[in-house]
């Protein structure tokens, strides 16, 4: 079956954001967005677009057998692995390749490519719109609900000096509920690689998805995202985010609520060891009434590790009745592990509840020695601690399975030493 | 004990200046005070940006953000508002080479 | 003037006062800041060369800095640094009459019990307030105890030894834009010095000296506490000042030495036409401690974070910060910590309360260095928005480069709970008296530290703002 080719506005779409990146500048480390990142090695320029070795289907969420999952769409490196169980398929779900959709159903995706993060919001933004290959795009239909999972993945097999480009949109119509899980991971290899992934969720009236993103890059990747998502009345968002791979990446999250009704949780998972760097950016906009919004944000740092937590709560002024809250909890496991945590408000509502916590701290001592007094070596309590403090994010994932196969992921990386 | 690895020439860092070099994977202010070469990390470790801009006021820099003096030899915090002394590295010349020690 | 002549009876460390050296000068300072004017400055105050230096070269800081990229950059924009008279002999400024005072700060004054001398100072009708004859008295026993409290100029003239050890060291010039405007042109301000071991058992106020240069534009503080001893100063006032001078500029610099304790008060009410933009930091040695209070009530813009850096084991910062914004105002105000030692703690607490439009910003920096281990931070921030017209922001930064930490922040916003006023309302209080009573109660911990009088005035202030009868 031939795919037709894009359509007038697609290729707009890819023509302005390439006018746009060539007009911005690369963020500088004075710019305050991005003050805390060492952006001066990156040199992004030499990295040369496009994969050129792909993984095998199995490495992606390895283990888990397909007959618990509606459907995968898994971009290998140069091509895409793509199955829909055929009841998803017959209650009209699509869930492929996004150039594909552009082509065959661009009534679905153009009213949301590109206006979620739009190209302007960035350099990143912009040259991911322009230089996007693999694409995917999950629909689920008015009304529609599958119970279970899909799982996407952006990938690629051992390849060195090469950019990619991931680009997701998920579009739910009103009343459409799923699970959405996307996977980021590639074989290992020596050398340096980068990522620039932009993410676009929409999600109408009373939609409900829960959406987790793991980022598992391997060593000599850099990886950078921009996700955002649109929630319209009474719409629900529960994002996880599982991030523990990569030399360094900043990953910005957050939802516009911009109907009423509209809840966005978010909670993320951060573990990082060696010399890795992570920074994340979140944001959560209520931009109309009785909107809520709730983001914990843990993160567990080991060796020369370093986190840099950065959000900020908006709620404007005709957002009255909203609730938001927002916390980041770290703990360093280490003599040189660092964390830096800037959780911001603004609020311009006066009827509304918004409140913020953050804290860092090391294992707690008293914890320890009670572990250790009853019969685990001082690693075995240390492990437990750091098992125990993700724990409680990792209970709030509904989605069956889940949990052990992120405990499986932290427990592998947490018994790894360097 | 570290070894050592070569950052700059010697007619890269004339005397009275301060420059900025890349080596594995740092970022190192290099300075040329009185006949002899020091390094020191290029960041200010007030406000955790980069020295290298700063003015070299014979064997100090200054910060050129808030003011705060370093050591260009020992790496010293020497006036507010910097309290934490930047890390200073081993230094020697091999021929026309200049090195640091790295661990 | 006789009230010049009254200032020199007081003592004769006034006998080399501003005043009278002045008296030949016929230097008009106009608008715009020069060369010349900096050094005229130092030249009429006779100051020694060092600090004439100090200003010149503060000057070039100036003129190269930017203004900062952060902050409420629109408001600062604002700033016509070529429109300010940099220097004005405090009776050559433009003063109102008293007709010309609004009625709302009329009333204020009545119902803070401001005494009618007091009055029309404040209010920007006269240029000097002669200080009360107590001052005198607390003056003698101060020098008993070998206590220096001096005007900033004459602490200079006095003791250049001490002033020159400690002047700069903790805020140089090149810290910021506007402490750099300071640092060119600053005049008045307190000097005070506390022997080892002494503790000074009342509060000393700038009030007791007031007259307009100690109201000044671009004030310097200068306080160090040697080892073990103990102070406490309070500056400002809760009556609203009226100030000609749209910018304000001042730097305030302690030095706790160890062991020794400085708690600094400051009151502000400035008139809603001032910009309003202060370094204040502290440095503490070991087993020192610093507690900085700070109550923003006026102003058209503040952005003031009082800093301590924590250098010694043990040593510890406390800041309490207490913010009311209302109609046309932004108070950008904050709290900044610095752990450079081990088992240093600190406790930062941020109340504000937002209404008719008004914005309350709070802005933080808790810093651990490496191997600072041990220490504990605690910051509590909490907002009330009291209409939809008006804004809270929070923007803490929490930096630990340190494992052995445990560094805590909480902040909300939100407007009175309705539980509350409820319950209130159901004990017979109308809604207007369950509202003051709460926000009386949001304040507390802040009035609760000030001395009687400032407490008693606040308290009255906080009612007069919340019936909404404040010009």
């Amino acid at each position: 079956m031939t795919v037709p080719p894009p359509t007038p506005a697609a290729n707009a779409l890819r023509d302005d954001a390439r006018t746009l990146f060539n007009a911005l500048p690369w963020p500088k480390a004075e710019d305050e967005a991005w003050r805390r990142m060492d952006l001066s090695f990156l040199e992004p320029e030499r990295f040369v677009p496009g994969a050129t070795a792909d993984l095998t289907p199995g490495a992606f969420m390895e283990g888990e057998a397909t007959s618990e999952r509606a459907g995968e769409a898994l971009w290998l490196g140069t091509k895409i692995h793509a199955r829909l169980s055929p009841e998803a398929e017959a209650q009209g779900v699509v869930f492929g390749s996004l150039a594909e959709a552009l082509s065959r159903c661009p009534e679905k995706v153009l009213p949301f490519l590109g206006k979620i993060v739009p190209p302007e919001t960035g350099k990143f933004a912009a040259w991911n719109t322009a230089q996007w290959e693999s694409g995917l795009f999950f629909y689920v239909p008015k009304g529609v609900s599958v119970a279970l999972p899909f799982l996407g993945g952006h990938g690629a097999g051992a390849v060195q000096g090469r950019a990619i480009f991931p680009r997701t949109l998920v579009v739910l119509e009103e009343g459409a509920q799923a699970t959405y899980i996307e996977d980021y991971t590639a074989l290992p290899a020596a050398g340096e690689n980068l990522s620039s992934a932009v993410v676009e969720i929409a999600l109408a009236a009373n939609a409900r998805l829960h959406y987790i993103h793991l980022q598992r890059w391997p060593a000599g990747w850099r990886h950078f995202l921009k996700q955002n998502a649109r929630l319209d009345r009474d719409a629900a968002l529960h994002t996880l985010v599982v991030a523990t791979g990569g030399d360094f990446g900043r990953a910005d999250f957050g939802s516009d609520l911009n109907a009423p009704g509209a809840s966005a949780r978010l909670y993320g998972l951060v573990f990082g060891d060696g010399e890795q760097r992570f920074t994340h950016h979140t944001h959560q906009n209520h931009r109309a009434p009785s909107t809520t919004s709730d983001l914990l944000f843990k993160a567990a740092l080991r060796d020369n590790a370093r986190s840099v937590y950065t959000g900020l709560v908006k709620i404007a002024p005709e957002a009255q009745k909203s609730n938001a809250y927002q916390a980041s909890k770290n703990i360093l496991l280490s003599k040189g592990a660092r964390a830096n945590a800037i959780p911001m408000l603004e609020i311009l509502a006066d009827d509304v509840k918004c409140g913020h916590g953050a804290a860092v701290g090391s294992l707690d001592d008293d914890q320890r020695f009670f572990l250790m007094s009853r019969g685990l070596s001082r690693e075995e309590a240390e492990r437990a601690i750091v098992e125990g403090f993700f724990e409680d994010v990792l209970q709030r994932i509904p989605v069956p399975g889940m949990p052990d196969r992120l405990r499986a992921i932290l427990d592998a990386k947490l018994e790894s030493r360097g | 004990m570290g070894n050592y690895h070569t950052i700059a020439t010697v007619d890269q860092v004339p005397s009275g200046t301060l420059k900025v070099f890349r080596v594995k994977g740092k970022r190192l202010a290099v300075s040329h005070v009185d006949g002899s070469f020091y390094a020191i990390d290029d960041v200010c470790t007030h406000d955790d940006g980069p020295l290298g801009e700063g003015a070299l006021k014979g064997d100090e820099v200054e910060c050129p953000r808030h003011g705060a003096r370093f050591s260009v030899r020992t790496g010293a915090a020497l006036t507010m508002p910097a309290v934490a002394p930047v890390k200073a590295y081993r230094v020697r010349v091999d021929g026309t080479h200049i090195q640091v020690e790295l661990p | 003037m006789s009230s010049k002549t009254d200032l020199q009876e007081l003592g004769k460390d006034y006998q080399y006062g501003f005043h009278d050296s002045t008296e030949n000068y016929t230097f008009q300072s106009g608008r715009g800041l020069t060369r010349d004017i900096v050094e005229r400055i130092s030249e009429m105050k006779k100051e020694p060369v060092w600090m004439r230096e100090f200003r010149l070269a503060s000057l070039d800081i100036f003129n190269k800095k930017p203004m900062p990229t952060w902050g409420d950059t629109k408001a600062l924009g604002d700033i016509q640094f070529d429109n300010i008279h940099y220097y004005m002999k405090p009776t050559d400024k433009q003063g109102r009459t008293w007709d010309e005072v609004p009625e709302g700060i009329k009333k204020t004054f009545d119902r803070l019990g401001i005494p009618e001398a007091e009055r029309k100072f404040l209010a920007g009708v006269t240029a000097q307030y002669e200080s009360e004859v107590v001052y005198h008295s607390i003056r003698q026993d101060l020098e008993k105890l070998g206590v220096l409290f001096l005007g900033m100029d004459d602490g200079l003239k006095q003791h250049p030894d001490i002033v020159k050890k400690y002047f700069g060291t903790i805020i140089p010039p090149a810290d910021n834009k506007f402490a750099a405007l300071n640092s060119a042109v600053w005049s008045g301000g307190s000097f005070i010095y506390v022997p080892k071991g002494v503790n000074v058992p009342i509060p000393l106020q700038a009030y007791f000296r007031i007259n307009s240069e100690n109201m000044g534009q671009f004030e310097r503080t200068l306080i160090i506490a040697d080892e073990g001893s103990f102070v406490h100063y309070i500056e400002g006032c809760t009556a609203p000042t009226y100030s000609s001078d749209s910018l304000h500029s001042a730097v305030v610099e302690l030095i706790a030495l160890p062991g020794a304790k400085i708690r600094y008060t400051t009151i502000q009410n400035w008139s809603k036409n001032v910009y309003n933009l202060v370094t204040k930091r502290a440095v503490a040695h070991a087993n020192a401690t610093v507690e900085w209070i700070d109550g923003n009530l006026g102003s058209k813009l503040t952005m003031k974070y009082p800093a301590v850096y924590l250098v010694g084991e043990h040593a510890r910062g406390e800041i309490l910060s207490v913010a009311f914004s209302g109609k046309d105002q932004h108070q950008d105000a904050g709290a900044k910590i610095v752990h450079a030692a081990s088992h240093t703690t600190s406790v930062v607490t941020s109340k504000s309360i937002s209404k008719d439009g008004g914005r309350a910003s709070y802005r933080g920096l808790i810093k651990v260095h490496k191997g600072a281990e041990g220490c504990k931070s605690n910051v509590r921030c909490d907002a009330l928005i009291l209409d939809d017209a008006s804004r809270s922001d929070t923007y803490p930064t929490m930096e630990v480069d340190e494992e052995n930490t445990s560094v805590d922040h909480e902040a909300s916003v939100s407007k009175i709970g309705e539980e509350q006023l409820f319950y209130l309302q159901s004990r017979g209080l109308s809604e207007a008296e369950a509202t003051l009573m709460i926000v009386n109660g949001f304040f507390e911990p802040f009035v609760k530290e000030l001395p009687m009088e400032y407490a008693v005035e606040l308290n009255r202030l906080i009612e007069l703002e919340m019936e909404g009868s404040v010009g």
